[in-house]
């Protein structure tokens, strides 16, 4: 692995939307090529960069960029809310059950369907449920 | 030689009253170090802990012009005066004087469930008629908050007490009632003192442990009147 | 009594303003120990820790839980444990030993055997520590942007002329919450005129921060805060479980991110479970670590009051920097709030991070008088400056920051001011007039310029996030207004998040953007001799401090 990735392999790099990082130009930007969408990291990135940091040899930082790649479709508003969720007694073990489900099965974001899990038992033992 | 030695003797015993004295009017006398009693080995600042359990539960208000002022446990009890010694009375008084005065009701209940200032006053917003609180440690600090906000996000925080004046109160009860009526509100202007930290941290930590200990989540909160 | 003059004259002295405290441990008034912090202990079965620091899994808390799931090398955790903490001590200031050994076996022991580790170093030997073990081969700093006033455009300027001084990264934060859209706005466009590659945050609520980032107005975020008693982290508003959450959708939308920490806010917040703030300063750190973050803004920051009034504070300040770094951390290392009236102790107490250098020696040095610090005030402001770069000179030692002229000061304070003008112009928001403009480069702080129509401003931030203005439109604002090479970098600071590389340890970017991290530029002291050495060009811009003598004029 190549790092910094930007540099070694900046010519076969594309964004979430598949644009390619040498076309993100100000020429395009003005042009209305490039939107705010555009700008934004693939999965692919992410688990390169999670590489980068198992080779580096911190495993929980790889495990972060396993959690975020499965959160790159995940919309906005959808991932404020999921937070939300998991804050000290803002919800109920069903709810948390079923956020755990809908990141499992709506995005195949298994490592963070498994975090979430987790915490429901913590939550509950710790009596931090609704 | 004898003239002298009585002499001696009235000399010494004018400096020895003259040392009395100072000594019993306390305020010359030069601090002494030793007198610092430690603490270590106590888990309270306060040996006993005041009984709400009488007191009536603060209900949820229905009136739309209401906002809802929520004090800290050791409110006027434990602690009397803010960290910069202004009398909580005083306070409480300027808060609901520029609520009034901007044509709105003020309640106030003394929260007994968290010490913490953000919840404490969205715990009053809550209980707010108009869905607008006023949240204020024992030490002075305040939060204007608003029922839908996120806890620890808020309309007007002032977290410095230690430069907190009457006016700045009475200014945050206007503003509280300028949230309610829905007016475009100009926060009250923020104080900044670098050096307080320095000076007031330890002395904060101390009456915010002498709030807390005052806690009795299980009473949540109760009507208060001051 | 009658008083001694002398003594008098010593108790009006500054530093006599401070607050002290005996020792208190039951209220966690208590430093590097505590009679009842828990032995390191550590019990693996089948994989999984089921015993962490004497408690057992039953009787974990969700702090205890998360570490013991997440932060410890289970398959190292035995054998780091065998190891005694005097060993592991010795072994983080022999220079024979490098960091990458530290590292592995660290990264198998409990957040009680650190603390233990850490109380047998004392300053010196931390300070030598934190030099070896620094993630970046280069120290780097960090610059508070604030003011008052709230005014966007000071904070542009502010922000051109912290960068020009070299702060490699740059935070704002509001007195009023709801500017911070402006506040973001006007920070993103000021650094990339002093500097390209600045990168930059706005400190607010965790969603609102989040969602600033989201949408490019700041390029890294850093108040992840984390707490070390389980009570103070409910009160947070947070958990170990969603803060690592949280970490992660940062990382998903390409953002860098560092947690915050430090010890003391347990003690302000009333709930130490009567442990040393070391240890509970530990508990943190693993959470950071244990949640992916690559790094940690620690050392006690906005609780340093605390630390500070009780014996050996100030050592155990330095000692959780230490300890970030033990655990492969980038460690942007406080020194930033007002901490004493009494300018010796502000300087000694920062000379720990200095001296050995840390991958940002203040995360937040006020780059504006204190009175306008909205950090309530750091530990140095933009009136020591000097001070700062003599320092630098004096010891040949390399705090981030640079000697800069009185005209590159105006001409990048003036630009900024006028990018702001043109940006809010073009985006419809509220205006900036061209006495704002003027006053504003020329300006100390905010006693020197007008006053801002702060409702008119608080309409146009909702209006930001109403109509979801975004870092692409400042981009086309600025280029729009004539402002090509300031867009051009707001661009190129954008483009990082596609990439992702200064998502890794200690990342930042020098003036072309190339990623500067632990990952590809590691801290490589080994000794004398090796490591990073301040010299070159470098130490030739260092040497040039104002005010020197010119010979011919004698």
């Amino acid at each position: 692995m190549q790092y910094p990735l930007g540099e070694h392999e900046g010519a076969r790099i594309t964004s979430r939307t598949g644009k390619r990082l040498q076309d993100i130009t100000l020429d395009e930007v003005m042009k209305n090529h490039v939107a705010s969408e555009d700008i934004k990291i693939s999965k692919e990135m992410l688990k390169r960069q999670g590489q980068v940091a198992r080779e580096a040899g911190n495993d929980p930082m790889e495990l972060n960029f396993q959690r975020a790649a499965e959160l790159v479709d995940v919309p906005d508003d959808v991932i404020l809310r999921m937070y939300d969720m998991l804050r000290p007694r803002r919800s109920t073990k069903l709810e948390l059950v079923m956020l755990a489900q809908e990141l499992l099965e709506q995005y195949q974001a298994k490592s963070c369907a498994r975090l979430v899990m987790e915490a429901v038992e913590v939550y509950e033992k710790r009596g931090i449920l609704l | 030689m004898q003239v002298n030695e009585e002499l001696v003797r009235q000399i010494t015993e004018a400096v020895m009253t003259q040392l009395r004295r100072q000594k019993d009017a306390s305020g010359t006398e030069a601090p002494e170090g030793e007198a610092i009693v430690s603490l270590a080995g106590r888990e309270r600042i306060n040996p006993v802990k005041s009984d709400y359990s009488s007191y009536p539960k603060a209900g949820k208000g229905t009136d739309p012009k209401e906002v809802v002022i929520g004090v800290g446990a050791a409110f006027q009890r434990e602690i009397k005066k803010t960290i910069c010694g202004i009398p909580l009375e005083e306070v409480l008084k300027n808060l609901r004087a520029g609520i009034e005065e901007e044509g709105m009701v003020s309640r106030v209940v003394k929260i007994l469930d968290t010490s913490d200032v953000c919840f404490m006053a969205l715990e009053a917003a809550k209980l707010s008629g108009s869905g607008i609180g006023i949240g204020i440690q024992s030490k002075g600090t305040t939060v204007i908050h608003q029922k839908d906000l996120y806890p620890l996000s808020n309309l007007e925080l002032f977290p410095q007490a230690p430069l907190m004046t009457l006016e700045i109160y009475r200014q945050i009860g206007k503003n509280a009632a300028k949230y309610v009526k829905g007016e475009q509100v100009v926060p009250v202007p923020c104080a900044n003192d670098p050096m307080s930290r320095p000076k007031y941290q330890v002395k904060a930590a101390l009456m915010h442990i002498a709030e807390t200990e005052q806690l009795a989540p299980e009473l949540g909160m109760i009507e208060w009147e001051g | 009594m009658k008083r001694s003059k002398r003594i008098e004259t010593l108790d009006n002295r500054p530093v006599n303003l401070d607050g002290y405290i005996d020792e208190w441990p039951e209220m966690g008034f208590a430093a590097m120990k505590s009679p009842y912090d828990p032995a390191g202990s550590v019990k693996v079965q089948d994989g999984k820790i089921v015993e962490l620091d004497g408690k057992t899994r039953e009787e974990f808390d969700f702090i205890d839980q998360f570490i013991a799931d997440y932060a410890i090398h289970i398959g190292r955790a035995e054998a780091s444990m065998a190891v005694p903490a005097l060993e592991i001590a010795r072994m983080i200031v022999d220079i024979h030993v490098p960091r990458k050994e530290i590292l592995e076996l660290v990264s198998g022991i409990t957040p009680a055997r650190m603390a233990e580790v850490l109380n047998h170093l004392n300053v010196v030997e931390m300070m030598m520590g934190m030099q070896k073990m620094r993630a970046r081969r280069t120290p780097g700093n960090q610059a508070h942007i604030t003011n008052l006033k709230d005014d966007p455009v000071q904070i542009a300027a502010d922000a051109a002329e912290g960068a020009l001084r070299g702060f490699a990264e740059e935070e704002t934060t509001m007195g009023v919450a709801r500017y911070a859209p402006l506040s973001a706005m006007a920070l993103l466009i000021g650094s990339q005129i002093g500097r390209p590659g600045v990168l930059t945050q706005c400190s607010a609520e965790e969603a609102t921060e989040l969602e600033l980032g989201i949408r490019g107005l700041t390029t890294y975020a850093e108040t992840l805060s984390v707490y070390g008693t389980e009570k103070v982290f409910i009160d947070g508003d947070d958990t170990p479980y969603s803060k690592a959450f949280l970490n992660s959708a940062y990382a998903s939308r390409g953002l860098k991110v560092r947690f915050t920490s430090g010890s003391g806010s347990e003690v302000l917040m009333g709930s130490s479970e009567k442990k040393s703030m070391l240890y509970l300063e530990c508990r943190c750190l693993y959470v950071t670590k244990g949640a992916g973050s690559q790094g940690i803004q620690n050392g006690s920051v906005s609780c340093i009051g605390v630390p500070g009034s009780v014996p050996g504070g100030i050592r155990e300040v330095m000692g959780e920097n230490l300890v970030a770094a033990l655990l492969g951390l980038e460690c942007a290392s406080s020194n930033d709030q007002s901490f004493s009236n009494s300018d010796m102790r502000r300087t000694a107490r920062t000379m720990l991070q200095f001296l050995p250098g840390t991958d940002f020696i203040f995360s937040g040095y006020a780059a504006e008088p204190n009175y306008d610090n909205m950090f309530a005030g750091s530990n140095f402001d933009a009136e020591d400056f000097d001070d700062y770069n003599v320092l630098q000179r004096d010891m040949q030692v390399d705090g981030g920051l640079r000697p800069v002229t009185e005209a590159e000061v105006i001409r990048v304070r003036n630009k900024a001011a006028r990018a702001v003008q043109a940006v809010f112009g073009q985006l419809g928001l509220s205006p900036v007039t061209d006495e704002q403009v003027e006053a504003v480069t020329y300006a100390h702080g905010s006693k020197d310029t007008p006053a801002r129509d702060v409702t008119a401003d608080l309409m146009a931030a909702e209006e930001v996030l109403k109509r979801g203005i975004t870092g692409v439109d400042v981009v086309k604002a600025l280029a729009q207004t004539g402002f090509t090479d300031v867009a051009e970098s707001v661009l190129n600071m954008l483009k990082q998040r596609v990439v992702g590389d200064y998502m890794q340890t200690a990342a930042i970017l020098d003036r072309e953007f190339h990623v500067l991290s632990g990952v590809n530029t590691p801290n490589d002291y080994t000794g004398p001799g090796t490591g990073y050495r301040v010299e070159g060009e470098r130490w030739e811009e260092m040497k040039r401090i104002p005010h020197r003598i010119n010979p011919l004029d004698m």
